[in-house]
């Protein structure tokens, strides 16, 4: 029984190797907990990337979602294959636009994370080193948490302004003040500090933080009807700054990804959708930039993987000042700026959008300037995901109404937020 | 880290105690004699010599079997006295008889009659880690199923055998990919996040089953949840297997503990018997063949104005349900508005294609498989070499597997033995993209209408377009070049010790190790436009998966009689498992020439992937059974476990279970009186216990991580949080389960009837819960829900016939499953979505898991089709938040689409049938296997109807429907009719039929085999797809029942001769 004695030993020893090798903790090689990322400073520099990231990147995005649903809800876009349902349901519209779908839904989940993420950069900013960079991430954070509750307002009568359970709902009227308060007091930071050049370099500087947030802020303001505001806000944006969220071959203009270039989902509506008395005037230069398919069928701000698209543009600052002086009633100061936008060439606007048109000549009157003015937005802010606004804001024919220019008013409030908020308001009928 | 000291602390002193009891074994032996005891063991019914059949020394490592005459020999080193000798064969009752040692040296037993056992409660069967037990004392049922019943299995993956072998198994082939993957559900699925398949334990070892996505990385995975491709028990060859039991639920699984909610099954594969070497050789041949071909479009017409001869227009596609014609407006369309304006109602002549035919081969395969096994009392060896390759019915697919297993047992004396075994296996397989996209075989063959010639080529031989922005079905085929290969060891050690009469302590070590290579390769198409989501520009990738785990198990068993009444076994264990993980990716598109690997890519069009992840888990249990006279059996067990998947709080789990067992038939008035001799068997038994799902989320699900993201923007990187929150707190899933059976047998144990039902609760069910977007994440990860299954599982066994010619053996099983989900927090009258991209499975409280909630057709009220005013057919509308329909002035329906639940992919009943027929030589096995109580999402139904290539669409080319009426139904006027894709699945399946030629002795052999084996041969259902039986999300246990573009389960023929020498 020798060698039986032997083996015991071998048992002992691999009850040692039990009691040592038992480890129960492991760290995470791969990524690192939300609290990790806040209470870094280098972690809160990646998160306002971050939010950037989950605002522009996919189909589940902001960006794509405003503007297919934009596009798909006035006339922009027509669906290439009705195989996808979704899509064919908001072109559609009416009662076609269920509380589930998948694009509504990814819009509105999509504005509440960024909210979130916004909010997570504004409450955390103490952590950075310095006022400057503290400076920095409150900015961003405002601009983010602006441009989300300005969205959610575009696209529901309500909004929700700050993250949590069983969250209230605000008008979106006072979604919109929330948004403009955000924009100025992110102004005035951003005047009274010095964000260092270093901090710019680790977030990026493609977006330019003061002209953004005038440029959101007159936005708003004319959607809610302040509209001498809105004129000084838009006129103190230069036209000459770009502010543009940016891609490439990996994170992908999500339009052209997502949809353009596969020839399988939605395209472009001849003419811009816009026909009568609206239909664009043959010889617009915006025709051919936003019309005309490029390779692998890219068009307008979506050429490829790697086009950027801007966050605001200059023709809508200007379209912003007319429409102000319009519903002002000053009418000759409307034509002035409208005009600037017709005679904007390719060579002369920063993003080579130029109607390079003669200058107005219709009736003097307000509706007429009026509605020149929203034959211009439906153009030169084509496929910016403002159109469900302006065609409600001019008072367009809508859904159910004869000659109707849109299929929707507002969308229904996606049903994962009524399953677990109980203050989700009823849905609108159209 | 406190409670991990706890938990060191409790290891420690297992240590000390176990280390107490080796010190213990110099115990002093009474003086001790050589006895050779001699005998023979028959067949009471037919006088028959029994090989095989082993005889020992109760409480005493002797131990001995019977050569090919029924004669054995018995050595033993024992003090004189009375001891009892158990003789035993699987399928036989077992024998005790006393024998007095005294000094006489030499010991000559009368022959020993064992009687044969339909009930098979003496079989010994394994219950846990180095645990075995006889059936009888089980409180629970185990069922089990031995290398004999699966001999003529003609499948290469060994969870085949469980299908219409072992009660309360649902087994589906979910693709019919010649490596194609199998699921199995033991009495019902019984987690949403943590998977429904059973724990694999192949000789001790916990083997991972795992199916994992190294090709197909470009694959639209739709969605939640898809694990198509292979399941890795196929580096198992079932030649291998010696038997197999499995356990079902939570009231014999708690011994496995944390692992074993889903249950578990125990393979035990081949080892060495005494004797001279013996070499067995067989080989087969095997043809398949597509089943059931899918009924197409014959008529020659399509719908249209077309805009040039080869149909490559823009208009030229989907003309069926949409005018996409640039001229429409010149010339519109005079049918009901749909896509792009009013739909044409012109027709023009086409040819029309089955192009199943281009598709689809008759598949040739070979198995081929070498084994020697012998050894002598101390020392045995089995060893085995096997080669399978099959082609796939797919042009240019197959699975090919190269194995070697060895294991040697080696005793020392009658107090210590070890066990080793090695198992390698090379798996590999060349495949086509799985079915969740449009460019996989069989969607591009759905995905486009047939009117095209997919075999016409251009002068520099290449493939022609077929429909606009679709891929020719030839292309994939003939071009892209997809493989995987897996190089897998498993080893084990099992190392036995008997220090004390009744005593035994184990020690296993098991070590499962895979590593996982897939590359992809899809040329450039030589045509367009071709939609990019389908990679026209080419696509190549390469992903590796790398598995690494450890399994340690410590048992210690003692038996002993109390008195003379009562036994007792104790049993201790300790469990520790370690798993480490790794995966890597990285895909690239826009390929340059010549080149086939990653290596060719222009564009890396997303981040390249690596993820890697640790696990430990822990466990001790103690398992007490007393018997009571051989026919009262009790048994308490209890597990604590822990699992570093948890938080601190919720990590150490207790597991608890009893068991009884009543052989009513083993009291004396019953075999002694006139009962007995009709009624043979009378034995009851219950259980109750609970076991967990300790692996159940991911490695670091429980907290809100972020992901880091890549943008062209500042320093090019930054942290995107995770729109599905952690939560620390969250607890493990918990499955208690209740069953109660009956064993009875009748009629000279002629006629067996076997009956279980059983109830599991699963509670704490933990899934991604969806959140209220403004709480800040769109999921969180939560014990939100609760399910349950129940159910029944009969199995009656008779042999109507049994002379030595002739025996007739017939078996009928049938088990009913229902599951619910009881609750499910905040989920709404709809559910949750379990599957996206369109699907409709879905959670919902009250119902099975994964329910196909849908858009329904409006009826009126006589049940028959309430029309548009335009004549078409249309969904049902109202509240979709109550459910109430809604009627317009108009009785037209208005309000929300509405959903309600129109099936289940579940089963609630499965049954088989099994024949067994042996006449002198020959041999004939025929199982029917049924599956019924469910329905099946036939995708294919839905793009080949909106193509216009199905019969629907024929019907609407005939005039027999209205036009418009495939737009309708697919959702081009209006929201997609999903009833109409809901089809039953019920079938009964000829599942295999095998004719076998026993030769005997034949020419230097020492037996001869020849077979042939059916498998698949024909299904009776209504389903208008290839086969009811399918599931193009592969192993996703959520799920279920869906059919879009998968590969259909052959038919095949194999022939097979075994020979051994």
């Amino acid at each position: 029984m020798k060698n039986m004695k032997n083996i015991k030993y071998l048992f002992l020893i691999t009850f040692i190797w039990l009691s040592t090798a038992c480890e129960s903790d492991f760290p995470n090689p791969n990524a690192p907990t939300i609290e990790e990322v806040v209470n870094s400073p280098e972690g809160l520099q990646g998160l306002i990337i971050g939010t950037q990231f989950r605002y522009t990147i996919g189909a589940a995005s902001s960006l794509y979602a405003s503007i297919t649903a934009a596009g798909l809800s006035t006339n922009e876009l027509r669906v290439l294959n009705a195989g996808n349902a979704d899509i064919a349901a908001l072109e559609l519209g009416g009662d076609n636009v269920a509380p589930n779908n998948p694009v509504v839904t990814n819009l509105w989940t999509n504005l509440n994370l960024v909210r979130f993420n916004a909010e997570k950069l504004i409450e955390n900013a103490n952590v950075m080193p310095d006022a400057g960079r503290r400076a920095g991430v409150q900015i961003y954070g405002h601009l983010f948490k602006a441009l989300a509750l300005g969205t959610m307002a575009q696209f529901w009568e309500q909004a929700i302004i700050q993250t949590g359970p069983n969250a209230a709902f605000v008008t979106r009227n006072a979604a919109l003040d929330e948004a403009i308060s955000l924009l100025d007091a992110a102004s005035s930071l951003l005047a009274t500090s010095t964000i260092p050049a270093s901090f710019n370099t680790q977030v990026g500087s493609n977006i330019n933080l003061d002209n953004s947030l005038k440029a959101l802020s007159a936005r708003y303001n004319l959607m809610r009807g302040n509209y001498a505001t809105a004129f000084s806000k838009a006129s103190s944006v230069s036209l000459t700054s770009q502010s543009r969220f940016l891609f490439n071959n990996v994170s992908q203009n999500p339009i052209f990804r997502s949809s353009l270039t596969t020839n399988n989902v939605y395209d472009v509506k001849p003419n811009f959708g816009l026909t009568g008395a609206l239909a664009p005037n043959p010889s617009d230069g915006r025709i051919a930039f936003y019309l005309t398919a490029q390779a692998g069928n890219g068009k307008g701000f979506f050429l490829g993987d790697a086009t950027s698209i801007p966050l605001y543009l200059p023709g809508e600052m200007l379209l912003i000042m007319a429409e102000a002086k319009a519903r002002l009633d000053e009418l000759p100061a409307a034509v002035i700026e409208l005009n600037k936008v017709l005679a904007k060439t390719a060579g002369t606007d920063v993003y080579g959008v130029g109607a390079n048109l003669p200058a107005y000549n219709g009736a003097n009157t307000q509706t007429a300037i009026l509605e020149e003015i929203y034959r211009n937005r439906c153009i030169e802010l084509f496929m910016t995901g403002l159109k469900l606004e302006d065609s409600r804001r001019f008072g367009r024919p809508g859904f159910g109404q004869a000659n109707a220019e849109r299929t929707r008013n507002f969308y229904p409030y996606p049903v994962t937020e009524r399953n677990s908020n109980p203050n989700t308001p009823d849905n609108p009928v159209n | 880290m406190k409670k991990y000291f706890t938990h060191l602390k409790h290891l420690k002193s297992w240590t000390l105690v176990m280390s107490l009891t080796f010190l213990a074994w110099q115990g002093v032996y009474a003086q001790q004699l050589q006895y050779v005891i001699t005998g023979r063991i028959t067949d009471q019914a037919t006088g028959e010599s029994l090989a095989g059949a082993t005889v020992n020394i109760e409480n005493t490592g002797f131990a001995t079997a019977t050569d090919i005459e029924g004669n054995f020999t018995l050595t033993a080193k024992l003090a004189p006295g009375s001891y009892k000798v158990i003789s035993r064969l699987v399928g036989y009752s077992r024998m005790t008889q006393t024998v007095e040692l005294g000094n006489q040296s030499n010991v000559s037993l009368d022959i020993i009659s064992l009687n044969e056992d339909l009930m098979k409660l003496d079989e010994v069967v394994v219950i846990g880690p180095s645990m075995v037990s006889e059936r009888k004392t089980l409180g629970n049922s185990i069922g089990s199923i031995d290398a004999g019943q699966i001999k003529d299995l003609a499948s290469p993956n060994p969870l085949s055998a469980l299908s219409g072998r072992t009660p309360g198994a649902i087994v589906t082939q979910n693709s019919g990919d010649p490596g194609g993957g199998f699921s199995v559900f033991l009495r019902g699925p019984s987690s949403i996040k943590g998977g429904s398949q059973p724990l694999f334990i192949v000789d001790g070892v916990i083997a991972s089953n795992s199916s994992e996505n190294v090709i197909n990385r470009n694959a639209d995975a739709m969605g939640t949840s898809f694990a198509a491709g292979q399941n890795r028990m196929v580096d198992i060859n079932p030649a291998d297997i010696e038997h197999i039991e499995v356990i079902n639920g939570g009231a014999a699984a708690a011994i496995y503990g944390s692992l074993a909610s889903n249950g578990v099954v125990l393979i035990t594969t081949k080892r060495g018997s005494q004797g001279k070497p013996r070499i067995t050789v067989s080989s087969s041949f095997s043809v398949s063949e597509l089943r059931k071909r899918l009924e197409f479009n014959d008529y020659p017409f399509r719908f249209g104005i077309p805009g040039d001869e080869r149909l490559s227009t823009v208009g030229d596609r989907l003309t069926m349900i949409a005018d996409l014609r640039p001229n429409r407006v010149a010339n519109p369309g005079t049918g009901p508005a749909s896509l792009g304006g009013p739909l044409v109602e012109d027709q023009y002549a086409v040819t029309r294609y089955d192009y199943q035919d281009n598709l689809f081969r008759t598949a040739i395969g070979t198995e081929n498989f070498v084994s020697i096994t012998g050894g002598n009392d101390q020392t045995s060896y089995y060893g085995s070499v096997s080669y399978t390759n099959n082609e796939g019915i797919l042009l240019n697919t197959n699975f090919q597997r190269y194995g070697a297993r060895f294991r040697l047992d080696q005793k020392f004396g009658t107090k210590a033995k070890i066990s080793t075994g090695l198992n390698y296996t090379n798996s590999s397989s060349k495949d086509m993209p799985n079915g969740n996209n449009f460019f996989s075989p069989i969607s591009t063959m759905i995905i486009i209408d047939n009117v095209w010639d997919i075999t016409e080529r251009d002068a520099s031989g290449n493939l022609l377009h077929v429909e606009q922005q679709r891929v020719n079905p030839l292309s994939v085929l003939e071009t892209f070049d997809i493989t995987q290969e897996t190089n897998r060891l498993i080893g084990d050690v099992k190392a036995s010790f008997y220090p004390l009469d009744g005593l035994a302590i184990d020690y296993t070590i098991g070590l499962d190790t895979y590593g996982l290579l897939g590359n992809t390769f899809q040329p450039r198409l030589p045509y367009g436009p071709v939609a990019a989501a389908f990679f026209p520009d080419g696509y190549a990738a390469v992903a590796t998966s790398n598995f690494f785990a450890v399994n340690h198990d410590w048992v210690a068993s003692y038996q002993k009689n109390i008195n003379e009444n009562i036994s007792s076994t104790t049993t201790l264990g300790a469990q520790l498992i370690y798993r480490k993980q790794s995966f890597t990716s990285i895909e690239g598109r826009d390929l340059q020439p010549f080149i086939q690997t990653i290596g060719a890519a222009r564009n890396f069009f997303t981040p390249a992937i690596e993820s890697r992840n640790e696990v430990s888990i822990w466990g001790y249990f103690l398992q007490q059974t007393f018997g009571y006279k051989d026919y009262l059996f009790l048994t308490l067990a209890g597990r604590i476990d822990g699992s570093s998947l948890f938080g601190q709080e919720q990590r150490n789990q207790f597991y608890p279970k009893v068991g009884l067992s009543f052989v009513l038939s083993d009291l004396d008035f019953w075999k002694n009186g006139g009962l007995g001799n009709a009624w043979n068997t009378m034995k009851f038994r219950a259980s109750y216990g609970e076991s967990g799902n300790l692996t159940g989320i991911g490695a670091f699900d429980r907290f809100t991580n972020a992901s880091a993201v890549l943008l062209p923007v500042g320093n090019g990187g930054g942290f995107v949080p995770n729109a599905r929150l952690g939560q620390s707190d969250i607890s493990p899933e918990r499955n208690k389960e209740f069953e109660f059976g009956v064993d009875m047998s009748f009629l000279k144990n002629r006629l067996g009837v076997q009956f279980t039902y059983y109830k599991q609760q699963i509670d704490d069910l933990i899934l991604d819960r969806t959140l209220s977007p403004s709480e800040g994440g769109s999921q969180i990860v939560q014990n939100a829900g609760s399910m349950q299954n129940s159910g029944i599982e009969l199995m009656i066994t008779a042999s109507p016939i049994r002379t030595s010619d002739f025996r007739w053996e017939t078996t009928f099983s049938f088990n009913t499953y229902k599951n619910r989900v009881t609750r499910l927090i905040n989920s709404g009258r709809v559910g949750i979505l379990l599957r996206g991209g369109g699907g409709t499975q879905s959670a919902v409280e009250g119902h099975p898991l994964g329910v196909f909630v849908a858009n329904y057709y409006a009826r009126n009220t006589d049940g028959s089709l309430l029309l548009s005013p335009i004549g078409l057919p249309q969904i049902e509308r109202g509240n979709d938040a109550t459910g109430e329909i809604l009627r317009n002035q108009s009785g037209q329906p208005t309000g929300d689409p509405l959903r309600k639940i129109l099936g289940s992919p579940l089963p609630t009943y499965n049954a088989a049938f099994i024949n067994e027929f042996s006449y002198k030589k020959f041999s004939l096995r025929v199982q029917f296997d049924a599956l019924g109580g469910f329905q099946v999402y036939n995708w294919n139904k839905l793009t080949s109807n909106n193509v216009g290539a199905s019969p629907l669409s024929e019907r609407e080319l005939r005039g027999e429907l209205p036009r418009g009426w495939n737009a309708a139904v697919g959702g081009f006027i209006g929201p997609r009719i999903q009833e109409e894709h809901i089809e039953d699945g019920d079938f009964i399946k000829l599942r295999e039929i095998a004719f076998t030629y026993n030769v005997g002795k034949f020419s230097g052999f020492e037996n001869l085999d020849i077979s042939l084996v059916g498998r698949n041969i024909f299904s009776i259902d209504n389903y208008t797809g290839f086969d009811p039986e399918t599931n193009s999300a592969g192993q996703a246990d959520n799920v279920r029942g869906d059919d879009f573009g998968n590969v259909p389960i052959p038919r095949l023929y194999q022939l097979k001769i075994t020979a051994s020498f």
